[in-house]
């Protein structure tokens, strides 16, 4: 099919011929003006539709036709393909003659701006993003008020055709990185994109790691505070999350929250976050490990009671940490499919009857399910939903590594684990940015949150031009 | 071009590198090759490595940055070389493997004793392989992590004050059957690994405080080796540390928890991370070499045969006094490279800088 300089009639026939099958696509034609509309109803919105379009064309002779189409709204097409494109992208399609022109009158049905359940602070606001971009742009052009904010639209997937923004301050965010990013987007090779997370995988350095590499967010404030910081960001269309880049691993551990409340509790939380990562990931672990292998490491007042517990059950610490580990999975992902309402009966099922049951029966230790209970706890604990289950399904080696191999086995996948992490990158910037490559400064809001008075240099890892903030 | 090394990492790099698993036994040697007050030899030899290291600056300041391998390969044939670059892998792999075996055959002792020390050994070389394939740029990355994992464990000599008496140091000097050389050998051994500083040289940004991080390293460890050397003299007293193998155990086993027994154990295993440090730089310095000789074959490839054929060679030393006498001999003949090298690219240097004037 030739879709480039067709004339008025071919062009009209090859987007109907597009748009054979199409039952939901609607003709308006105005015989007296020789005009004919093509459009989807349910991408336009009615108001649009009828301020420029329809009213004008009721008003308007044949002879005046040509001083209408001069006004802005109407964009003249080039060819058939165009012109597909845009009735696709919500835009109305005139067909006068031997031209064509669309007009935007974009308006699918979206729901409200409401906030995200997956990232919900105590302090702070509440509004998210929605899966619609525009909704999503001005959300963030409401809080960062900035000729600066530059906005650059891409589009992914040969049939879906999603588009992508990607954001970012001019003169704050590194051009280089920039472009690293856009190169990456227009590379992706795929047939659809629906999802934020899912978006990112396709310009991740490392697709086979179990680390998300990009930090991805619902919260319209995360991102704004992160374009501000000199990051790029990324809207998906379709899809509450955005993403941000350049991400490193200790990124995943910091909330809103830590910001919007005093800096010293702000710091005990960012803490109580990598001691609840080390107990989530080597809890379980270290209970196996010394259950199987080192019963000389238990305290003579806790052996008792541990050796009562345990002489019960009739399998190895691994097999009673695996088949609990597996239960509270179970419940959780049983949970997250629920409705929130069934979903806390769920909770409670699991959590007191099957617990308690499980240790009545002898299935297990009442000290493995406080392990496993606190691992599980603590996993909940990081803020990022992506990096939680990634910590947890990493749990699961870990256990099986220390049933077999001790203590020794538990190092072993500790060193494997920063080994991994050391080759990672995200747009060419180490993954363990501050600690490794080392940067002093960005600690003051990595792994402690000092005084804003004290956070007046941008983060090193975005590599900016504009190093001291406020400028 | 990839990022340069930055001397933070350096510093961290060599910590890591030079502190190991020598330092169980470290209080013990002092003890038994300087007699009274050993703990003042680590003083001695941390001077001799700070002379030695000082080599490696004057190769540095004169070959302007070149690598070593460039220096000796533009004044000297392949073929005079080839056997030295043989002999150089030959001591440095076996002393880093050896050093890695070490470790195991203690963890062994303590923890697993009916387990194989091959199949503990073979975790260690999965750890070996996979971290010496991402390169040097990564190794320090990695060394940078485990610094952190560790930085911690000096300061648990701080518990041990309470118990440490000065009275047991006593006021002689080097009493007792000593054996000096061999002494200033074995501890010379356990601070060995500053030799890395040497093959970085292309790796760090010209003009940066490089050598002050490798020193001020190298000062760190002798830092924490003389801690530990002086809390071991004061809390054990000379005649018992003559009787005990590993003190630094000993003293790390005096260390109680409310929630945990036997809390050694778990501290000798973080000294893993120090291990593999040590290991890998061996290694990565021995990879160096062998690319010199085999210029086409694959990094990935070299490195497998690195890490096998020391597996392999690895398996014969399977008792622990063994392993010490193959390791004296070892760090002998290494300590001999550490100051035969840069002297001879001093020489070299000298020659070429006359070449160019002539």
């Amino acid at each position: 099919m030739n879709f480039f300089r067709s004339s008025g009639k071919n062009r009209f026939n090859e987007v109907q011929k597009a748009f054979e099958k199409c039952e939901d696509i609607v003709y308006r034609t105005f015989p007296q003006l020789d005009i004919t509309l093509i459009y989807f109803d349910h991408l336009v919105e009615k108001l649009d539709l009828d301020r420029d379009v329809i009213r004008p064309l009721n008003q308007v002779t044949k002879n005046d036709l040509q001083g209408l189409f001069k006004q802005s709204q109407f964009e003249r097409t080039q060819n058939a393909a165009e012109t597909i494109e845009s009735i696709l992208n919500g835009k109305v399609a005139v067909f006068h003659g031997d031209d064509t022109y669309v007009v935007n009158a974009y308006g699918p049905a979206s729901r409200a701006v409401v906030e995200s359940e997956t990232e919900s602070v105590i302090t702070g606001p509440h509004d998210a993003f929605t899966e619609n971009l525009n909704t999503n742009l001005a959300l963030i052009r409401r809080r960062v008020k900035s000729s600066k904010l530059k906005t650059i639209k891409l589009s992914v997937g040969e049939i879906t055709k999603t588009s992508v923004y990607i954001c970012y301050i001019e003169g704050i965010a590194n051009d280089g990185l920039v472009q690293e990013l856009i190169k990456r987007v227009k590379n992706i090779e795929t047939d659809g994109i629906f999802e934020g997370n899912m978006f990112v995988q396709f310009i991740d350095e490392h697709p086979h790691s179990v680390f998300p590499q990009f930090i991805t967010s619902e919260r319209t404030d995360v991102i704004a505070s992160k374009l501000i910081a000199g990051k790029i960001a990324g809207l998906v269309e379709g899809s509450p999350s955005a993403f941000t880049a350049p991400t490193n691993f200790f990124e995943f551990f910091s909330s809103p929250d830590d910001y919007y409340q005093r800096w010293m509790l702000g710091t005990a939380l960012r803490l109580l976050r990598f001691i609840a990562f080390i107990i989530t990931i080597t809890f379980t672990a270290f209970y196996v490990s010394v259950t199987t292998f080192h019963y000389e490491m238990i305290p003579q007042a806790l052996l008792l009671n541990l050796a009562e517990s345990r002489s019960k059950v009739p399998f190895p610490p691994l097999y009673e940490a695996l088949l609990m580990e597996l239960t509270i999975e179970l419940l959780r992902e049983a949970g997250a499919r629920l409705p929130s309402k069934i979903g806390q009966t769920i909770g409670i099922v699991g959590g007191i009857v099957i617990g308690q049951a499980a240790v009545q029966a002898g299935l297990t230790s009442n000290i493995l399910i406080i392990a496993v209970a606190s691992s599980a706890i603590a996993s909940f604990v990081i803020p990022s939903y992506i990096m939680s289950a990634s910590i947890r399904l990493i749990r699961f080696g870990l256990i099986v590594l220390a049933g077999n191999f001790g203590n020794w086995g538990l190092m072993f996948g500790i060193a494997l684990i920063v080994i991994h992490l050391c080759g990672l990158t995200n747009l060419g910037t180490s993954y363990l940015t501050p600690v490794a490559p080392m940067n002093a400064n960005d600690w003051k809001d990595t792994f402690v949150r000092f005084p804003f008075s004290l956070l007046v240099k941008r983060p090193s890892q975005v590599k900016t031009p504009n190093k001291r903030r406020m400028k | 071009m990839r990022e340069k090394i930055n001397p933070y990492h350096i510093f961290m790099l060599m910590y890591m590198v030079q502190s190991g698993v020598g330092l169980f036994s470290l209080p013990r040697i002092t003890a038994e090759y300087f007699g009274t007050n050993g703990w003042l030899a680590v003083l001695v030899v941390s001077f001799i490595v700070c002379l030695n290291i000082a080599l490696f600056y004057i190769v540095y300041r004169m070959g302007k940055g070149r690598s070593v391998f460039d220096i000796m390969e533009s004044s000297v044939s392949k073929f005079v070389l080839f056997p030295l670059y043989a002999f150089v892998i030959f001591v440095i792999s076996l002393t880093g493997c050896l050093l890695g075996k070490q470790y195991i055959l203690m963890f062994q002792m303590i923890s697993f004793q009916t387990t194989p020390p091959y199949i503990l050994k073979l975790f260690f070389e999965i750890l070996l392989y996979f971290l010496l394939i991402k390169g040097i740029y990564n190794i320090v990355k990695a060394s940078t992590v485990f610094f952190y994992l560790t930085s911690w464990m000096p300061f648990l000599m701080l518990y041990h004050l309470g118990e440490f008496e000065w009275q047991r140091l006593t006021p002689f000097l080097f009493q007792g059957e000593t054996s000096m050389i061999q002494g200033i050998i074995q501890i010379m051994g356990s601070l060995l690994g500053y030799e890395v500083s040497l093959y970085l040289i292309p790796y760090v940004e010209r003009n940066s405080p490089f050598f002050r991080a490798v020193v001020l390293g190298s000062l760190y460890t002798s830092l924490v080796y003389l801690v530990v050397c002086i809390v071991s003299f004061g809390f054990f007293g000379f005649t018992m540390l003559l009787h005990l193998n590993f003190p630094l155990f000993d003293l790390f086993a005096f260390i109680e928890l409310p929630f945990v027994e036997r809390f050694e154990n778990l501290l000798f295993i973080f000294f893993i991370f120090k291990v593999l440090i040590t290991t890998i730089i061996s290694f990565w310095i021995v990879q160096l070499y062998l690319g010199r000789i085999f210029t086409k074959a694959h990094p990935k490839l070299l490195i497998f045969m690195i890490v096998l054929a020391t597996y392999i060679v690895s398996n014969f030393a399977d008792t622990l006094t063994k392993l010490s006498r193959w390791l004296h001999y070892l760090f002998a003949m290494h300590i001999s490279l550490n100051f035969l090298i840069p002297i001879v690219l001093i020489i070299l240097l000298n020659i070429q800088k006359r070449q160019e004037v002539t």
